[in-house]
């Protein structure tokens, strides 16, 4: 009996002693994320002196200047423009594309709909790697080669397996009288799906371009083989030939004015949306 | 009669709405994406340079080669099984331990749930420059951390060649942490109260709790997750490829088969340009992606529990 009740404090305290380690490695790790990205905002305000003489001291002055040296004489502010205009007309070339065919897909009954459902849907299991070689070469002869245009091409295709999949599943979960009824009315079927089905799939494709927005800004592959000229250079491209550079001029503290410019915009759209990008993971994955 | 010629209407007008709609999303994926697969295969057959309008047929020659080429052996797929395997476990361990935590009352929850996730967002570029200057000998915040906590005896120079597979664990483990964390969670947080009250109200231990009733009741979301990892796991080639300062011949330890096929084909200072080579890689890139796919449903084939 008695060593019963010590067994159980012994017990007791074990899982303390568990869950505090626990919880101890979650506030470690947090506090740790913080820290660097922190670390990176203080040392991109320093100058490359205080830089290498303390790595905890502040700055004396906020050297706004590392900024705008990255961003016009190291070309990174070119990079965010091309950027944002590339991954700005995928998305709309995606949404485009897409929705209709999701809507096909998800709602409308003809021949052989399942199977090429399947068959497009199949896109998602193929690595981007394997097109890598006769993509270069089939945009070489669209002459689309160091051609943002291209590369939107690219992104919009390569883009279509997920998001046609993420559209035709909210479009299925969707009521099956809307389109009855909207005939009933004298509805033509085009104009069913654009002024009842698109406004009832917004959160669907909201949740679309929000992906879209992070996965394709951070790209890098496909933009660092189909764009060669550095006018046309993509941020995560601008990015990394910076890093290189700064192996021969040792500007380091430019390099961190890049990295705040890069982390910068993901950590504003982050904290406005993370409710809508946390329930958009987890849409594909919990609800299956 | 009436009711005829509608219905003939509607069948006209809703084979023309499929015809206007399904045409641009099939002519794309035909065109830049299953002609590209499909060429693929075709390619890996070739001897080719990429310069030429004449190919050579040379069969399965490539895959010959692929078979005895000691690099792509004992560097490109070890290290792509490694990074699925060992980074796999580092990845599930951190974020079941923290999914653990967070999936129970706890005071700022949700901002806890952000900060891990943020990562998996960030640039990967940025991620690997980022910890590049994490792992730096001089000015590196590692080693200042380890200086101010009194523990300077261990300060090194980490990025060191036969340090950067594991330095690469741990960056992959810190960026993709979150978002398994973040979908397990959600999984954990859809398990109905009553299934769990019972076993409170008995005195069950958390970790009983979380072992015995949550894992089983979140299994077919954690398959999901397995299978998202190894696609993901397979395909890693960013932060490899960029790990070390952007040079155009990453270390070995940063060479899986994507960063290997990348050099083959398109690598700078190094020009193999082989892109018959090259593409017979991606090939056994699809056949891995397919073969983990299959092996992990297979494995974790179970009866999943219905609530």
């Amino acid at each position: 009996m008695l060593s019963n009740i010590r067994k159980g404090a012994a017990d007791m305290t074990l899982r303390r002693i568990t869950k505090l380690v626990v919880k101890l490695f979650l506030y470690c790790w947090c506090i740790f994320t913080v820290f660097a990205l922190l670390w990176v905002l203080l040392s991109s305000l320093k100058t490359n002196n205080e830089f290498f003489s303390k790595t905890w001291g502040l700055f004396k002055v906020p050297q706004v200047s590392n900024y705008a040296k990255v961003l016009f004489q190291y070309n990174l502010g070119k990079g965010f423009i091309n950027s944002i205009f590339v991954v700005t007309l995928s998305i709309i070339g995606i949404l485009m594309v897409s929705a209709p065919a999701a809507y096909i897909l998800a709602r409308i009954p003809f021949p052989f709909r399942g199977a090429l459902a399947k068959f497009i849907i199949l896109g998602m299991g193929i690595p981007v790697q394997l097109l890598l070689v006769p993509l270069f070469f089939t945009l070489s002869k669209l002459k689309l080669i160091d051609d943002l245009w291209g590369l939107i091409l690219v992104y919009i295709a390569l883009s279509l397996p997920y998001n046609i999949f993420l559209i035709m599943g909210f479009f299925r979960s969707l009521p099956h009288e809307l389109e009855e009824a909207a005939r009933i009315d004298g509805c033509s079927m085009i104009k069913t799906f654009i002024k009842i089905i698109l406004p009832l799939g917004q959160p669907a494709l909201v949740t679309c371009t929000v992906f879209l927005f992070i996965d394709l800004i951070n790209e890098f592959m496909l933009a660092y083989t189909f764009i060669s000229s550095e006018s046309k250079q993509t941020v995560s491209v601008g990015l990394a030939g910076l890093q290189t550079s700064m192996l021969y001029t040792g500007d380091w503290v430019a390099l961190f004015a890049g990295l705040t410019i890069a982390i910068m915009p993901m950590a504003v759209i982050y904290i406005f949306l993370s409710r809508s990008i946390i329930e958009g993971i987890t849409v594909g994955a919990v609800k299956g | 009669m009436i009711h005829i010629i509608k219905l003939s209407s509607y069948k006209t007008e809703k084979a023309k709405m499929v015809f206007i709609f399904m045409t641009p999303a099939i002519l794309l994926y035909l065109s830049l994406f299953i002609y590209p697969t499909i060429k693929a295969f075709y390619v890996s057959l070739f001897d080719w340079n990429g310069f030429t309008t004449t190919m050579k047929f040379i069969g399965l020659d490539n895959f010959r080669e692929l078979i005895r080429d000691n690099r792509f052996w004992d560097i490109a797929i070890r290290n792509t099984i490694g990074y699925f395997f060992i980074g796999g476990l580092s990845v599930f361990i951190c974020a079941f331990i923290l999914c653990g935590i967070l999936s129970t009352k706890l005071k700022g929850r949700n901002l806890l749930r952000a900060i891990i996730f943020f990562p998996s967002i960030i640039n990967p570029i940025a991620v690997c420059i980022l910890w590049a200057f994490i792992f730096n000998r001089r000015v590196g915040l590692l080693n200042s951390i380890l200086q101010a906590i009194g523990l300077g005896a261990l300060q090194q120079t980490w990025t060191a060649p036969e340090n950067v597979f594991w330095l690469l664990i741990t960056i992959l483990t810190w960026t993709v942490t979150g978002y398994y964390c973040v979908i397990l969670l959600a999984a954990l947080d859809r398990i109905p109260m009553e299934y769990l009250e019972s076993a409170y109200i008995e005195g069950a231990n958390e970790a009983v709790i979380f072992f015995k009733i949550k894992i089983p009741l979140i299994w077919d979301v954690m398959v999901t997750t397995f299978i998202f990892w190894g696609i993901s796991a397979v395909k890693q080639f960013s932060i490899l490829f960029v790990w070390g300062g952007g040079v155009d011949v990453p270390p070995d330890g940063a060479t899986n088969v994507a960063v290997m096929m990348y050099m083959t084909a398109f690598g700078k200072r190094l020009a193999i340009n082989r892109m018959g080579y090259s593409t017979a890689m991606g090939v056994v890139m699809f056949l891995m992606v397919f073969l983990l796919v299959g092996l992990i449903s297979r494995i974790t084939r179970k009866d999943a529990v219905e609530y």
